[in-house]
């Protein structure tokens, strides 16, 4: 199958999200489609898909121009979408999942339909039973059922946005063969990403989206790493972040001790661990293993059972007592908008959120936002709005907000949880910058993240959560790939 | 005045315009389809109301106790609260302040009135409190505690005016022995107008209020708590305490609606001191929009409204229970514009 955007256009409101784009998409092709948060790459596969409808240009199906103007129209034709953002039905089980979304949805499912769902699911979604409720499934079995959704309806091309963003490291490594499988069996794909691993492992062809445009599209031999990311950035130039060190003299700046917690689901089971002034210690984990309650329990957010997190000897959080707005602490938890601003609230209000208590009574709020205005300059908070309600900012410009409340003052104990999820290179540059200015400055500072790479590259000591229990600590310099693999999905050495 | 002033003015007109009016029509459909001139008993209404001495005296009289149980009402809202419970509250503190009342009636006013409003307010907060505490503990829904303990608060002061409180010489009739002056609150003469010093205590509370909760830390607290009660916790608010305090404020402002009718309008603690001024109060809320300034005048005209159907119930035999049905369509067309104009404002 044969398709090609023409000068595809879109707007909303005054921001130009695709800008006269001409895409071809071939037979048994893998694309990667790269770009910067809101470089406008989603926008053009949903105009694809009929989410959007383009305000100018067209589509051509071999050769035939095709008005797509729901997304039905596009399965259709054979196109077929994977959400970031899943629609399964957690209380139902996979296949009763799959046989909702059947092509034509008969009356009744006989054995033979059924039969080819199953199929299907065997071949592209192994070790997923097709009895099992969706609830209990990994994020990364949801993507494979999703996945077989869209093929179960015939799609011949199948668009996957941002499907690694999700994923632990050997769900990504399955991914990646499920890809492979879908070009053997004659169908294409588009993959919408901005990580550079994606396009390594299985991008055919390369095409790189900057403010709208389309910048780039070439063969993906022909291209190197440093290229795209060139591209992707455009002129602007991208300073690497700055190394840090832990002092030399390794004093101990946060204790953990014997800390226990837990969920209804979940409990931390007796986390020891020291970290020094000025060092950055790593979190990795397969997600679901317990890292949004440490981080919770780390700063006095979620109830500790037992045990107590002391800074400098003095005990910060404990059973007795929980201090999360500690000025000394600072805390990026997972969800911005759920977990670290009031949505409906100013910006200028959020900004001063952890200073409320040492205001007067009656606030000078000018002034307040006249600081808000200060901080969104420096840490390029857009739009630089400080009545603004915060939850009407995008996720990128809410998570530099955030940022700039915790890290624009200086504090001893850092806890960020998935600080860059979501984020494009700038601002996760931004982000780094941020977090290790602090640990520079003598914080202790615990990082969770998924990103190994990034773990392996900026953090002192690496950690693996598993299961509620801290399964692995060693030095970032040595330890290895296979090594914290294994850690994550086994909870122990090989 | 510039335009975007103009454009403020009247996107805020908004809602009390087409809101009354879409009440006028459905009031005149009600009144035509029951055989009665729309115009002739909106005239006698007004008249009702605001028509002469007597009536506006009537109308300020009613509107005290809905004032106070509109503020207990709109308060806890502010946080998120959805408190039914003015009523109950209403009673209990009229309960507590009456106490000191029966065993220290010959006291001076400077003595007497201070300490049964002190007990009042004591009282009201003990109960208010009572389904904070559930809340802040528990988790549970206050809506429902505080709709459940207004029938226990009515059935308190029914069993102490029925049982030990009963003054043996009423005949039976069950209610307290009369309070002294120096119990009720002092009288305000202006003309032939005349009511008493708990109105402007009640309006200026709700000007206190309003001051408090659009400007100051503290009413920026209660939104932060609306808005997302964990991140409250990361400004060094807890929500547990916070539930309990503005429940107990919001109860001891209902109490004073309480004393105020058994002191200075029955002259008795009885079964019957308020006629569901406590649900009356939590509509002005609503209406509203759980703004201070606005309870005000929404409580006027609620006032208005039900001494307006004491007058019609007389004059043009019209049945009391018209008056709830008007109340009604006044809260289900503001309510629905209103809802509307968030509509439309979302929209754009």
């Amino acid at each position: 199958m044969q398709i090609q955007l023409n000068n595809v256009s879109k707007k909303f409101g005054s921001v130009q999200a695709n800008d006269q784009v001409s895409l071809a998409i071939g037979d048994s092709e893998v694309l990667a489609l790269l770009g910067e948060n809101g470089a406008g790459k989603s926008t053009l596969m949903k105009v694809l898909y009929g989410y959007y409808q383009a305000d100018g240009g067209q589509i051509t199906i071999n050769g035939e121009t095709v008005a797509i103007t729901s997304p039905k129209d596009a399965m259709a034709h054979g196109i077929g979408m994977v959400f970031q953002q899943f629609s399964l039905i957690p209380a139902l089980t996979v296949l009763e999942n799959l046989l909702l979304a059947y092509p034509g949805a008969p009356a009744w499912h006989s054995r033979k339909n059924t039969q080819q769902v199953l199929t299907l699911l065997a071949e592209f979604a192994p070790g997923v039973a097709p009895n099992r409720r969706v609830a209990e499934l990994s994020v990364g079995q949801r993507q494979q059922v999703e996945l077989v959704k869209v093929l179960n309806q015939d799609a011949r091309l199948v668009i996957l946005d941002e499907p690694t963003s999700v994923l632990a490291p050997e769900e990504v490594q399955r991914l990646y063969g499920v890809i492979h499988k879908l070009v053997e069996s004659g169908r294409s794909v588009v993959i919408i990403t901005h990580k550079l691993e994606d396009v390594k492992a299985c991008a055919h062809r390369v095409a790189v989206m900057r403010s709208g445009r389309l910048v780039s599209d070439t063969d993906a031999r022909q291209i190197t790493a440093e290229q795209i990311v060139a591209l992707m950035v455009g002129d602007t130039v991208l300073q690497s972040v700055a190394h840090t060190r832990p002092d030399a003299d390794s004093i101990v700046r946060v204790s953990i001790r014997n800390l226990h917690s837990q969920t209804d689901t979940l409990h931390l089971d007796n986390i020891n661990l020291d970290i020094a002034r000025g060092e950055v210690i790593g979190i990795a984990g397969v997600s679901g293993n317990g890292q949004d309650l440490l981080a919770d329990a780390l700063t006095g957010m979620a109830t500790i059972t037992s045990g107590e997190v002391l800074l400098d000897g003095e005990v910060l959080h404990s059973h007795e007592q929980a201090v999360p707005h500690d000025a000394r602490q600072g805390y990026i938890p997972e969800y911005p908008l759920k977990n670290a601003v009031a949505s409906d609230m100013s910006n200028s209000l959020n900004l001063a959120l952890r200073r409320l208590k040492q205001l007067s009574l009656f606030p000078r709020w000018r002034e307040l936002d006249t600081h808000a205005d200060e901080l969104m300059n420096r840490f390029d908070v857009r739009p630089r709005n400080s009545k603004l309600a915060s939850g009407r900012l995008s996720g990128g410009n809410l998570q530099k907000l955030v940022i700039a409340r915790e890290l624009s003052e200086s504090r001893q104990f850092v806890v960020a949880c998935y600080p860059t999820m979501g984020l494009d290179l700038h601002a996760t540059q931004a982000v780094y910058d941020a977090m290790f200015r602090q640990a520079n400055e003598g914080a202790a500072v615990l990082w969770i993240s998924e990103d190994l790479d990034d773990l392996l590259r900026y953090a002192h000591r690496i950690a693996v959560i598993y299961h509620g229990r801290l399964a692995g600590i060693m030095p970032a310099v040595s330890a290895d790939r296979v090594q914290l693999g294994h850690l994550m999905t086994h909870g122990a050495l090989q | 005045m510039t335009l975007s002033n103009l454009q403020g003015i009247s996107s805020r007109l908004t809602v009390p315009v087409i809101g009354a009016a879409v009440f006028l029509v459905l009031a005149a459909g009600f009144f035509y389809a029951n055989g009665y001139a729309p115009l002739d008993i909106f005239g006698q209404i007004l008249q009702g109301a605001f028509g002469n001495a007597f009536s506006i005296n009537t109308t300020l009289t009613k509107t005290i106790p809905i004032l106070f149980c509109a503020l207990a009402t709109a308060l806890p809202a502010r946080m998120g609260l959805v408190s039914v419970g003015a009523e109950g509250q209403l009673y209990f503190g009229a309960l507590i302040g009456t106490a000191i009342v029966l065993h220290w009636t010959a006291a001076p006013l400077w003595q007497l009135l201070p300490a049964a409003l002190l007990l009042t307010l004591l009282g009201g907060a003990c109960w208010g409190a009572i389904p904070g505490m559930l809340r802040a503990g528990l988790g549970v829904n206050e809506t429902i505690v505080t709709i459940l303990m207004n029938y226990i608060g009515i059935q308190l002061v029914e069993y102490a005016v029925y049982g030990p409180w009963k003054d043996a010489g009423n005949l039976g009739w069950p209610a307290t022995i009369a309070f002294p002056d120096s119990a009720k609150f002092p009288v305000i003469n202006i003309g032939s107008l005349s009511s008493n010093w708990a109105l402007p205590l009640a309006i200026l509370i709700a000007l206190a209020l309003h001051i408090l909760v659009e400007k100051s830390r503290w009413g920026t607290g209660l939104s932060l708590l609306r808005s997302n009660p964990r991140v409250a916790k990361l400004a060094g608010l807890s929500y547990p305490q916070q539930v309990i305090a503005i429940m107990a404020i919001a109860g001891s402002l209902a109490g004073l609606a309480g004393y105020v009718q058994t002191a200075n309008v029955q002259s008795h603690l009885q079964p019957d001191i308020s006629s569901g001024y406590g649900y009356v109060g939590f509509l002005v809320a609503w209406l509203a929009g759980q703004n201070f300034l606005r309870i005000i005048p929404v409580a006027l005209i609620m006032g208005g409204l039900l001494s307006a159907g004491d007058a019609l119930q007389l004059m043009a035999q019209i049945p009391f229970s018209s008056t709830l049905i008007l109340q009604a369509l006044l809260f289900i067309s503001v309510l629905s514009v209103s809802a509307w104009q968030q509509k439309r404002r979302n929209a754009a």
